[in-house]
Order: structure tokens, then sequence, then C-alpha cells
């Protein structure tokens, strides 16, 4: 109940943030609409009918009346709605970060388990060295590096991008996820080409979110191999697997679902990088496309768009783990 | 101490961190070298001359990876003594003083602790404007909520303690509290933590770099020189593959003695 009231607390702080930045940016809001030889009565007139002549507590209050109905207001580069531009490019992040995840899944939570059952020994820091590796590694140079070996150099997958261009604009595109429209559109090998392109990118940012699961699982299974019902377990007979599987990893899954939503939120994050490397038409290319041509309102919506999409993920994953675990009620 | 020297990732650590130290300490001899161009001299392979060749411009890449762990460590430095002590300060008031001013830095502290860090710099280093000290603005005022969390918690179980309440007999005063009593137990997890954190100020801020919003060109900044090697990948990887190494050796390094310390100063902290 108290996270359902945050939720709204958050948005209104960013929406804050968000309306500070504008303000403090050495940018003119009015050189856009009347050019650089307005006179004075002109700039006066393009103040008052963009509401930049009131007091900023009412500007303010125009700013968060305006995020609420959607408005974001209209982007210099693209020339479209803030609002537009992001549900156009987020589905290809919500795609990449996906996929990054479920690798994080496959391989930092063996990883975990095997380091924290045999703590202090070499597979546990060999499972600690590669979780240090993924949360220190540059994502941005790893992905330069893996294409430069994996294309460049081995030919092994596609080059940057989310599909090859002689295949893009094919299929339309009802739902944004490349793949889905892919089999609606019954063209697999459309899909297929489509999840070449999704690999090096998913890997790359998969070792991030590997790092981050093989941390958390590794602590939280440490916690749970020396709890009492283990003792009970192995006092039982069981065999030591389903100990470990089912016992121990059954009693660390509620909090690892928190973990899950806030590696999606570093995803998110992880993204504005790896998309710049592969050319990847999502959130990340988007903001950065945006940050170049000193496009603020585009900047800020895509800021917006991510603390949003950050603080439903908590606000989700909290009421998940009440939910799995009756304990933290 | 001895907990932590019998780690051998701890080592491990330390071995990283030596050329970066190093290179810091040695950058003013390399600053000539590091910003002198050859342009006949282009993308050059790495050689015995070149150890790790040359960039478009012909500049010795050795020289400007070396040079950047300046940029680096002192962004790095500026950062965590901007935002270890910002923390500690909101974090420690919020605990001793307790009602509402508790109330409200704690729920501004967790707000701003759950938008993505390198997203809120990257906007607020846009809004501010390119360079380094804009930078490292930018990602101190992302990085000092963990320290309040940490400096409230600490200050919280300290309150209860048999000579804060002896120190109150005494006749101290609050401030005087909070400051000789309180904050130095606190010292040694907000160690802790700005180790493990120095990694991440370091790729933070490294992805500042990267996107053109830290240290201006021609200033040998890793980020940056990444970024730059990029359009010569293919023909000139190496442009791109030293830099970016440092960047991972300097955060490795972090990472590894960080954790290592935790292990050894704070065997009870939350692991993740």
């Amino acid at each position: 109940m108290k996270r359902a009231v945050w939720f709204p607390l958050t948005l209104l702080a960013l929406l804050a943030v968000t309306f500070a930045f504008a303000k403090i940016a050495p940018i003119d809001p009015l050189l856009a609409v009347v050019g650089e030889r307005a006179n004075e009565a002109t700039r006066a007139a393009a103040a008052q009918s963009l509401g930049l002549d009131q007091p900023w507590p009412i500007q303010f209050l125009h700013h968060v009346g305006r995020a609420l109905s959607g408005d974001l207001g209209l982007s210099t580069l693209t020339g479209r709605p803030v609002l537009e531009d992001l549900a156009q490019v987020f589905p290809a992040t919500v795609e990449l970060a996906l996929a990054a995840t479920a690798i994080g899944l496959a391989l930092g939570l063996p990883l975990g388990i095997v380091g924290a059952y045999w703590q202090g020994r070499w597979p546990d820091h060999l499972s600690r060295l590669i979780a240090l590796l993924g949360h220190s590694v540059p994502v941005f140079w790893l992905g330069l590096m893996a294409l430069y070996l994996f294309y460049a150099a081995l030919g092994w997958t596609p080059g940057p991008g989310r599909l090859s261009f002689y295949l893009e604009g094919l299929i339309p595109s009802p739902t944004g996820f490349i793949l889905v429209d892919a089999l609606l559109a019954g063209r697999p090998d459309i899909g297929a080409d489509a999840l070449a392109h999704l690999v090096l990118p998913a890997l790359t940012l998969g070792l991030f979110s590997t790092a981050l699961f093989a941390r958390t699982s590794r602590a939280l299974m440490l916690d749970a191999l020396t709890q009492d019902f283990i003792l009970t377990a192995r006092a039982k007979g069981l065999s030591e697997w389903r100990v470990v599987l089912r016992h121990a990893l059954g009693s660390a899954l509620a909090p690892l679902t928190t973990t899950l939503a806030l590696t999606l939120c570093s995803l998110l994050e992880g993204a504005v990088l790896t998309e710049t490397v592969f050319s990847w038409p999502g959130l990340g290319s988007y903001m950065t496309g945006a940050l170049m041509a000193a496009d603020m309102a585009a900047i800020l919506g895509g800021t917006l768009l991510i603390g949003l999409v950050v603080a439903g993920l908590n606000l989700l994953a909290d009421m998940m783990q009440r939910w799995l675990d009756p304990r933290t009620a | 101490m001895n907990r932590f020297l019998r780690d051998p990732l701890a080592w491990l650590g330390i071995v990283l961190l030596i050329p970066l130290i190093l290179g810091a300490a040695l950058g003013p001899l390399m600053a000539d070298a590091a910003l002198e161009t050859h342009l006949s001299a282009r993308l050059l392979p790495p050689s015995a001359d070149h150890w790790f060749g040359t960039d478009a411009l012909g500049r010795d890449v050795l020289a400007r990876t070396l040079a950047g762990a300046r940029q680096t460590l002192g962004l790095a430095v500026l950062v965590a003594g901007l935002a270890a002590p910002l923390g500690l300060l909101i974090g420690a008031l919020a605990g001793t003083l307790g009602g509402w001013i508790e109330n409200v830095l704690m729920r501004m502290t967790d707000i701003a602790l759950s938008v993505p860090r390198l997203i809120l710099a990257l906007a607020l280093a846009a809004a501010l404007g390119p360079g380094l000290v804009n930078a490292a603005i930018a990602v101190a005022l992302t990085a000092w909520p963990p320290y309040a969390r940490q400096a409230r918690a600490e200050t919280l179980s300290a309150r209860k303690a048999d000579f804060i309440a002896a120190a109150r007999l005494c006749g101290a005063s609050e401030l005087r509290i909070a400051c000789i009593h309180v904050v130095p137990l606190g010292l040694s997890s907000m160690l802790v933590r700005l180790s493990l954190d120095l990694a991440g100020i370091v790729l933070t801020a490294a992805g500042l770099g990267f996107l053109g919003l830290g240290a201006q060109p021609p200033a040998p900044e890793w980020g940056a020189m990444v970024a730059a090697g990029r359009t010569h990948l293919i023909e000139a990887p190496w442009v791109a593959g030293f830099p970016g190494l440092a960047i991972l050796m300097a955060g490795l390094g972090f990472s590894l003695i960080g954790d290592a310390l935790r292990d050894a100063l704070d065997p009870r902290a939350e692991r993740c």
C-alpha cells in the first residue's frame, strides 16, 4: 500500500527534476520558435503564448499538466511530438532488454548457485571474477570489440542495426517487436534475420545482467544454505541436489524478483550505450541522437519514460515479492 | 587486514591498478606525446615504436592511454569527494534530527535512488553542457543516495548507544554528537561503499565521455578515445581497443579491491 503512494510521488519528483534541467539548460526555448532576428515584441508575444512569462511555479504546474496529458513537447530533431517518437523506438529497447535478461538468468543463476555452494574455493572465485568482470566492463567498448571480432573479422554475425536493410519495411509493424511482427506476417526469414541481429547486442548487455544475477543469487544462496531447514532437509536424507535446488533456491526466489526488476532497470541504462554502438533503433539511440542535436524535449521525454518504467517495475517487484513471500507483507 | 591480504582476488585488483596509478603519476611527462599529431603516421598498427599503435591523427595511443589515467582518476576522486560527503551529511542529518526532516530527506533519497544513474547524469550533463567538471557534477549528483541511506542507518543504530547518552549527559550539542561521535563510526563502511562505488563512477564517467559529454578533445579521456576509435574500428581496432581495456582494468581493479575490503571489514554487510 505504501508503495502505491510512492509511485505518484516519484513521478512528481521526476517531473520536477526534468523541469529544473530544462530551466538550467543554456538553450533558448524561444529561438526555435521565432528565429534569431526577431525583435523584442515578437519574442515577448511568443513567450506569452508559450506561457514563459509566467512565474516558474505556474510554469511547473503547466509542465506537470502537459506531461500528464501526454504532451512532452515537439522534438526539434524529428519535428514530431516526443511521445510519438518514444512509442516508436521503445519496443526495440524492450526487445533488447528482455533478451539480455533471459541471458542473464540462464547464465547468472547457475554461476551464483555454484559459487555459493563451493564458497571460498575455485568455483566461487571463478563465479566472483565473472560477476565482477560483467560489473566492470564498459559495455560500449565490449560491444565494439564484439562487432570487430564476430562481424568484421570472423563474419559470424550480421553488422549493426536491427534488420538487414533489404528486409526493412517489408512487413507491417503492429506491435513494434520485429520478432512478433514477423511471426504475425508469416515471414520466418525476417524473424531469423532479426534474431541474428539481436544476438550480439543481447550478449553484450547480457554479460552485465549475468553479473548482477550471479552476485545476488550467490548472496541469497549463501544465506539460505546456512538456515536450519537445510539441515532438516539433509537430515531427512534428501539428495544433495534436491536440497540445493529445491529447498535453498526455493527460499531465494522471492527476493530474486527484486533483482529481476533491478536488472531490467539497469539494462535500460546499459541499453543507451549498447544501442549507440550497435545502431539499434531504440530509446538509447534516440536519446544520444537528441543529445547531439541539443534536443532537450526529446532528452527529457526519454528520461521521464525511463524513470516511469523503473518506478513501475519497482512497484511490480514489490507486489510480486509480497505475493511470493507472505512474511514480508 | 589479514583477511584482505589473503584474498587472491584482492591482489589481482592491486596488480590491475598499478599501471593506472603509474600512468597518473607519469601523466605530465606524456602530455606532449599525447597531444602531438603526426599526420604521416596515421593509424599505424602496434609496433616497437608505438606499442599500442597510433590514432587517426598519428598520436601515440599508449601515451594517450597513460595520460588518460589522470583524467579518469581525477574525475573519480572529484566525484567521490563531492558525493560521499554530501550523502554523509544528508544521512547523518536525517538520522540525528528525525521527525519530518528525516522523512523528507529519506524520501528524496529513495526517489533519487530509483532513477537510473547514467540517464540522469546524461540529462544533467546535456543541460549543463559538456566538460569534465560538469560531468563530475552530473555523476556526483546521481551518486550520493546510497551514502545517505547508509549514513542514516549507522546514525540510527549509534543514536541509542550508551556512549552517545554519556556524551549527551556531558552537555554535548546535537551537532557535536553527530560530527564527533557518530560520523567516525560510519567511516569504515563508508570506505567500503566508496571503493565499490569507484568502479561504477569510472564506468559512468567513461560512458558520458563516450557520448561526448565528458572532457573535450583533444584531452585524452578514455571514453572519448573509444568513441573516436569507433570510426576506424575495422581497419584500426587498437585505437578503440586499448583505452577501453584501460577502463576495464580500472573498473575491475576498483571492484576487486572493494569486494575484498567489504569481505574483510564488514562481513555481515549485504553482499549484493
